[in-house]
């Protein structure tokens, strides 16, 4: 509740939210609000503009209507990108954590694993773990998986290692306190709110890691409509037919628009030394 | 400044060693056969172990391991699974048409980020700098190929002013080179500016907390005296650290804006590979781009620490 008090003082991040839950909500209840059978085939009105009768942002190259094919594909885009984060979180915060806490080669082992896919641009990484495993929905999440985990484990580590020397953790080990209390107690309260803020910011660049994979023909494989994939299937025909993939691509904006307004709010409003200490 | 130099120098070599490593067990984390997949499902078993023998993919792990290390000692980065070309001379084929668009990206995006990043910083908590903070996220939100798509419909479908893609070397027509060029620098540059923006403005806002700061304006400095003999002084080295992470990003964003413009780099190489499932490709590709990052980041740091004599004591 804090939160949301917290939260209504700042306009931006506030904005962002509520952008997120409408944009969830569609998400949500797509097959109620499409306006048409996102999969409907009707070659003779293929290409129609925006503000044809019946499709307010026209057909694609099937004929089939753009608006409820960028609404289902919220679902996959924001499926995609929310699973695949948390799969990042999972993987990053547990070796981050653990390389932390229990010092010595585990730590220079998993630090230099982290550091080396650091070094690749996420999009590439992204590319070739699809590259591996073809363009399923599961492939497209592990592939962003993969792509932010070095992210999480390099926030988290920074952060416990600052942490870990401060003086409540001393006092906690003083007082005979065991590792996995002091973690559970003392540290992982410290770095929530830095996890949620990296979460929230990971989440809209998944979003776009997801369009940008689906542009280059490796996002989530027809006819299932994601983002990406409508990019992928309207960039062909993009001297004849701009409007498909300029649609899509403002809802992408919109979305990680949304996304970076609450994550960049919500680390003004969380403890905001906690990344200074970082630093 | 050269044993530090020296000694960040060789905290590259596990970096590198590591690398090589996971680069190198890529291939081999594929579930099922990556040969299997690479000749097809309806292959004979003959034929998909006379292609295991060829490519030399039978022999235990570690002795491929060790010739692929030794040929990467030479430069060598392994051939192609689909022609069995030679990688590294395709690969330096295509390295220049990538520098120059990331390096035009990276002018373009350094003139409009510092700045507007420095203004913004000056200007903390006005008007000025919300609008600022506003349009550098809403920047880093918009999708590369979207704002390419914008520019290709206005300056090359509606106004005939350049073209919409391809690519001409310098070496064969500077002047046609530069207006192949301008669209996809300035879509990249675009893209990337809004990121060194907000970390000059941040650099920018914790020297001016700085103490030094508060006792030049006690002395009646004049502002600008201040600001461009100190405040920018100050801000430096963490700006040079900043540029060098950028150049990953722009790498990175580089792969969409190649295919989009039809610029025949290194990023589209890697596109083509992953779709034709070239995996010594990409292994060699993914390599590569991972050790310019790791190059790139350790000329910041030297830079850096140039730039801020403190840092050479850690």
């Amino acid at each position: 509740m804090e939160l949301i008090r917290r939260l209504r003082t700042n306009t931006l991040a506030f904005v962002g939210a509520i952008a997120i839950v409408i944009i969830l909500l569609m998400a949500i209840f797509a097959p109620v609000i499409m306006p048409h059978d996102p999969n409907e085939v009707e070659t003779a009105d293929r290409f129609l503009p925006p503000g044809s009768e019946g499709y307010i942002l026209g057909t694609d190259l099937l004929g089939r209507d753009v608006l409820s094919r960028i609404i289902l594909g919220s679902r996959v885009s924001l499926l995609v990108a929310g699973v695949g984060v948390g799969m990042a979180v999972v993987i990053g915060v547990t070796f981050g954590v653990i390389a932390a806490f229990w010092a010595g080669w585990f730590e220079i082992i998993i630090m230099q694993i982290a550091d080396v896919l650091y070094a690749v641009p996420t999009l590439m990484i992204a590319l070739g773990v699809v590259g591996l495993f073809g363009r399923s929905v599961n492939a497209v999440m592990f592939a962003i998986g993969v792509a932010y985990s070095p992210l999480f484990a390099r926030v988290c580590h920074s952060a416990v290692v600052s942490i870990r020397e401060l003086g409540f953790v001393e006092a906690s080990r003083a007082m005979g306190a065991s590792r996995l209390r002091i973690l559970w107690k003392d540290v992982m309260p410290n770095i929530l709110p830095l996890i949620m803020v990296q979460v929230t910011v990971s989440i809209s660049w998944a979003i776009l890691q997801e369009a940008g994979l689906g542009f280059l023909g490796m996002s989530v494989a027809p006819p299932t409509p994601s983002w990406g994939t409508m990019l992928n299937e309207g960039r062909e025909y993009f001297y004849s037919a701009p409007t498909m993939p300029l649609f899509t691509g403002l809802m992408v904006l919109i979305a990680v628009f949304s996304f970076n307004l609450f994550g960049d709010g919500l680390r003004d409003i969380l403890d905001p030394r906690a990344w200074e200490r970082l630093r | 400044m050269i044993r530090y130099a020296l000694r960040r120098l060789a905290t590259l070599i596990p970096l590198v060693v590591g690398l090589s490593v996971v680069v190198f067990l890529y291939i081999h984390m594929m579930p099922g056969d990556p040969v299997q997949a690479m000749v097809g499902r309806y292959a004979s078993p003959e034929l998909v172990e006379q292609v295991r023998h060829e490519l030399g993919l039978d022999r235990p792990l570690q002795v491929q391991f060790a010739e692929w290390v030794t040929g990467l000692a030479r430069g060598d980065l392994g051939i192609t699974l689909r022609s069995r070309q030679p990688i590294t001379p395709i690969l330096i084929g295509r390295i220049p048409a990538t520098l120059e668009l990331a390096g035009a990206a990276f002018f373009i995006s350094v003139v409009i980020g510092i700045p507007s990043g420095f203004v913004a910083g000056l200007m903390k908590d006005t008007k000025l700098d919300y609008i600022f903070s506003v349009t550098a996220l809403a920047g880093l939100s918009t999708p590369t190929f979207w704002s390419g798509y914008l520019l290709v419909l206005l300056l090359s479908l509606r106004w005939g002013l350049l073209p919409s893609s391809g690519y001409i070397p310098m070496t064969e027509d500077l002047k046609q080179n530069l207006t192949y060029l301008i669209m996809p620098a300035f879509t990249l540059g675009i893209a990337r500016a809004p990121y060194i923006a907000k970390m000059t403005r941040t650099a920018v806002v914790e020297t001016l907390q700085e103490p030094f700061v508060e006792f030049s304006r006690a002395k009646g400095l004049k502002k600008q005296r201040i600001l461009l003999r100190y405040v920018w002084r100050h801000a430096l080295p963490s700006i040079a650290v900043v540029l060098g992470l950028h150049i990953a990003g722009l790498l990175g964003g580089s792969i969409i804006v190649e295919e989009l413009f039809n610029w025949p780099g290194t990023g589209r190489l890697v596109v083509g590979a992953v779709l034709e499932r070239d995996y010594f490709m990409v292994q060699a590709t993914v390599l590569i781009y991972a050790v310019i990052v790791i190059l790139i980041n350790f000329m910041a740091e030297i830079v850096h620490a140039w730039l801020d004599p403190r840092v050479r004591l850690h």
